[in-house]
């Protein structure tokens, strides 16, 4: 048999595989690269919680909850992998159906999990990902002919919310463009369901968290916000900022904007209350707290870009403009040795694993394929020329207002963080493609 | 409602490794995990079975690839046989009945070599049935692997190759004379195959049987030094007088054999002086035949668990203090607590005692010999013929030895079962 014979043979093997088998293969994929399951420091934490049930708000507890359930059946964090990459490859393949033959619909679902930009994040066992894979298979559902199948649609948002602290902000638009009670509906009335939705929808998450978390965390970005505020301000004395940051513990003695500088351009939350290094001692009081929140407002008004400065800093690395985004191939199974006595797991990776690392590690490092500002662009520029597709607009949208929230939360650039848009984009640009080729077709 | 056989299979599947996940290791897996980060392949363990795991490692790291890849097979091998004996979804339930019987799952849930091969001569077996000569070489192929896998494994391969193998459509003895030479020469690539693998040789198994055999043999039979010295030839006896004496003094401390004031041989240091304790063991049977058979059968009957406690195999990993080295560290879920507790009870019964299904194993021959079933006669005499080798060549007294021969003799079980209760008109007889 010549080369050219072999190749035909196996495409036309390719091209006739029915969905299901084509969908168990990008899943192979996914179990391939991922197993049994990538974790950092946070998804270890998630799993201590889980095995403990102290949940605490510092990380989604409706996740811990999900995990301790899936650790009882098999131990460690095989399940959730599994779990993960199921709601999403079927969620993506219902989506597509939508749009296209069953065949086609589910090439496309495999072609974008294992999208290396998708599939490094969706590998690993992160709220991110579960997130996603909640948004996608409530998405799917909403899409759905039965009303009460789009009803279960909400209540998957839902769940996605509760998984992280501005997911309301991906979830709206998704409600907004693509969830209809009765059709045809009034935009009015449209708007209407959506504020409404919305709001329960929120409270809603906010009340799964409340609810399943024991131990409630102070989660907020005062403190780096205070220090940013100070490290891009104009230059200011000593004596000055003590002034301004009384009460709030500040633990250098001299050169306060400079420590400030450094710590922030540095990254890590972490680092500005703990360490010999730290600029702040962490505070334990609702005195301090009150402190460091009176302190926000006083820098915030007294020089507002300070503010739009040091946010705009991260902000831009977050996008990945300049600099490559953190951690966009994880491909660690536990971040510290010592966490391997904590949850009685480890793991090292296989020769097919390591070779789809190396090779998205090479993509990130040596293309822009990682770089969410590329998505971000690509979902604005769709959103302006396809104002006919509602769910590519319900997609853009609920991508980019999820991205824009990190702006306002200060985080990390960590490149998980732009994994919805990056998703999103993907999946509303192929949505796009479809239906103008469909439109073209007819 | 009524399941089709692929459900079921599936759910059996998943059951089992949800049982076992993501494999129960001893030290031999622990070993070899280690050796599969460095890519070396030695003789102390199969180095068949290395090769095949540095295959699943590739696609799955650890002891889960081989897990599914073992537990596959045997599943796989026992749901085609049944298939020719009764209708799909009854062969689909009692393959998975054979799986987990508890007999079966007490070893097929440890990632080793006689779980693979368990796997492989079942799935061999089912091949070779087949109407198609590719499914048969493939089988011929699996027969291969798992001569591979132990020592003398390739004797329990002949009862299946010979009931089964043919090339067309051929006879007779025309037929056996093929099936006999397809068989040598599947044991013989089986050889050449684990010849090639090995990239560190040391012959510490086969030294280690001969010492343990030749002490054990010298001690029984109370042979005289100068025999002694006459028989061994050049293996490098230590130059104390009494052998015999001393040999029954340290004959159950196997670091006493070659160290020490009270050692029988000088420690081998090189190829030649591994071959010549090698070769006294023979030397030493030979020269007290009576002592050696009675030893080894001793050996036989442990190995059967007939007065002795046998361990569940349950543990994820045997020392969790190699988790670094090896890379790899799990533990019980609860559901696997579960269900493993009734397994854990079990143990302590005779229900995983070996030498019950070497009984049954016998009775099952007979019966089938009796009612021609050449398929059931095949599984049955493979059984008992590994059994049989193993009274030669264990080296350890655990459940695993005995995994074919119990796995076999519930397969044969089974299908004599799903033949007299519900068998399918129009089927071939085998």
């Amino acid at each position: 048999m010549s080369a050219r014979t072999w190749v035909a043979a196996m495409w036309r093997a390719l091209r006739d595989l029915p969905p299901r088998r084509t969908l168990l293969l990008g899943f192979a994929v996914l179990v391939i690269y991922g197993f049994p399951g990538y974790m950092s420091t946070d998804s270890v934490n998630q799993l201590i919680e889980a095995r403990a049930g102290v949940l605490s708000s510092a990380h989604p507890p409706i996740m811990a909850k999900e995990w301790r359930f899936l650790d009882a059946i098999v131990a460690g964090p095989l399940l959730m992998l599994l779990v993960q990459g199921a709601l999403f490859l079927g969620g993506l393949y219902r989506i597509f159906l939508r749009f296209t033959s069953p065949k086609r619909a589910a090439w496309i679902a495999c072609a974008i999990l294992v999208f290396p930009p998708v599939l490094t994040t969706m590998a690993v066992i992160w709220k991110d990902s579960q997130m996603a894979a909640w948004l996608v298979v409530g998405t799917a559902a909403l899409l759905d002919e039965r009303l009460r199948v789009r009803c279960l649609g909400i209540v998957l948002l839902i769940v996605a919310c509760a998984f992280r602290h501005n997911a309301f902000a991906a979830m709206v638009p998704l409600v907004f463009f693509v969830f209809e009670w009765r059709a045809p509906i009034t935009w009015l009335r449209r708007i209407a369901i959506m504020g409404g939705l919305s709001i329960a929808s929120v409270v809603l998450a906010i009340g799964i968290t409340r609810v399943l978390a024991v131990d409630s965390v102070r989660l907020t970005p005062v403190i780096a916000d205070v220090s940013g505020m100070v490290a891009f301000a104009e230059p200011r004395t000593d004596a000055d900022l003590r002034e301004v940051l009384r009460g709030t513990g500040v633990a250098v003695n001299a050169g306060i904007q400079e420590r400030a500088k450094k710590l922030y351009k540095m990254g890590g939350p972490f680092r500005l209350t703990n360490g010999e290094d730290r600029l702040f001692d962490q505070p334990s009081t609702e005195v301090e707290w009150a402190a460091f929140g009176r302190a926000w407002k006083e820098l915030f008004f007294d020089d507002p870009g300070s503010y739009f400065s040091s946010h705009w800093f991260l902000y831009r690395r977050l996008l990945g403009l300049g600099t490559p985004t953190r951690a966009s191939v994880w491909d660690g199974f536990l971040e510290d040795g010592d966490q391997r006595n904590s949850v009685s797991h480890d793991a090292r990776h296989g020769g097919m694993q390591r070779w789809i690392r190396d090779l998205c590690a090479f993509l990130a490092d040596h293309t822009p394929l990682f770089r969410p500002w590329i998505y971000a662009a690509i979902a604005l520029l769709l959103l302006i020329t396809s104002c006919r597709s509602r769910i590519g607009w319900a997609l853009f949208t609920s991508g980019l207002l999820y991205e824009l929230t990190f702006f306002v939360a200060n985080a990390d650039p960590d490149y998980r963080y732009s994994h919805w848009m990056i998703t999103a984009t993907c999946i509303g640009t192929v949505i796009v493609f479809l239906q103008r080729w469909k439109r073209r077709a007819t | 409602m009524k399941l089709a056989p692929r459900t079921i299979l599936l759910g059996g599947f998943i059951l089992f490794l949800l049982c076992c996940y993501p494999g129960f290791l001893q030290t031999d897996g622990a070993d070899l995990l280690v050796d599969l980060q460095y890519g070396t392949i030695t003789d102390w363990y199969s180095p068949m079975f290395a090769g095949l795991w540095r295959i699943t490692d590739w696609f799955l790291a650890g002891p889960a690839g081989m897990l599914i890849l073992q537990s596959g097979l045997l599943l796989a091998g026992c749901f085609h046989l049944l298939r020719r004996e009764t209708d799909e979804r009854r062969a689909a339930w009692i393959a998975i009945a054979v799986v987990m019987f508890p007999g079966v799952f007490a070893t097929g849930g440890l990632v080793s070599p006689e779980g693979l091969l368990a796997g492989l001569f079942a799935s061999a077996a089912a091949a070779l049935t087949s109407e198609r000569r590719g499914v048969r070489l493939v089988g011929l192929g699996l027969i291969v692997l798992g001569c591979g896998l132990r020592s003398w494994a390739a004797l329990a391969a002949l009862p299946i190759v010979l009931a089964w193998f043919r090339w067309g459509d051929e006879a007779g003895w025309r037929r056996r004379g093929i099936a006999i030479a397809a068989w040598i020469g599947c044991a013989s690539l089986a050889v050449g195959i684990n010849t090639v693998l090995v990239d560190h040789e040391s012959q510490r198994n086969e030294v280690t049987l001969a010492l343990h055999d030749t002490v054990q043999t010298i001690c029984r039979a109370k042979l005289g030094d100068e025999k002694i010295r006459s028989a061994v030839g050049d293996a490098k006896l230590a130059p104390s007088p009494d052998i015999a004496k001393r040999a029954c003094e340290i004959k159950n401390k196997s670091s006493a054999w070659t160290r020490g004031d009270s050692r029988i041989f000088d420690e081998p240091k090189t190829g030649a002086d591994r071959a010549a304790l090698v070769d006294a063991r023979t030397a030493i049977a030979m020269a007290a035949p009576k002592a050696f058979l009675t030893h080894r059968w001793r050996v036989l009957l442990r190995v059967l668990g007939v007065n002795n406690a046998m361990p569940l195999y349950a543990d994820p990993i045997q020392d969790p203090k190699t988790a670094k080295a090896i890379g790899h560290l799990a533990s019980h879920s609860k559901l696997q607590s579960v269900l493993l507790a009734p397994m854990r009870w079990l143990a302590k019964t005779p229900v995983l005692k070996p030498y019950l299904y070497a009984i049954l194993a016998l009775i099952v021959l007979v019966f089938a010999v009796v009612r021609r079933n050449r398929l059931v006669i095949a599984l049955a005499a493979s059984g008992i013929v590994y059994e049989l080798t193993v009274m030669f060549t264990a080296l350890t007294v655990q459940r695993r030895e005995s995994h074919w021969m119990m796995a076999a003799t519930v397969l044969a079980i089974g299908l004599v079962i799903a033949r007299r209760f519900w068998p399918v008109s129009g089927k071939t007889p085998s």
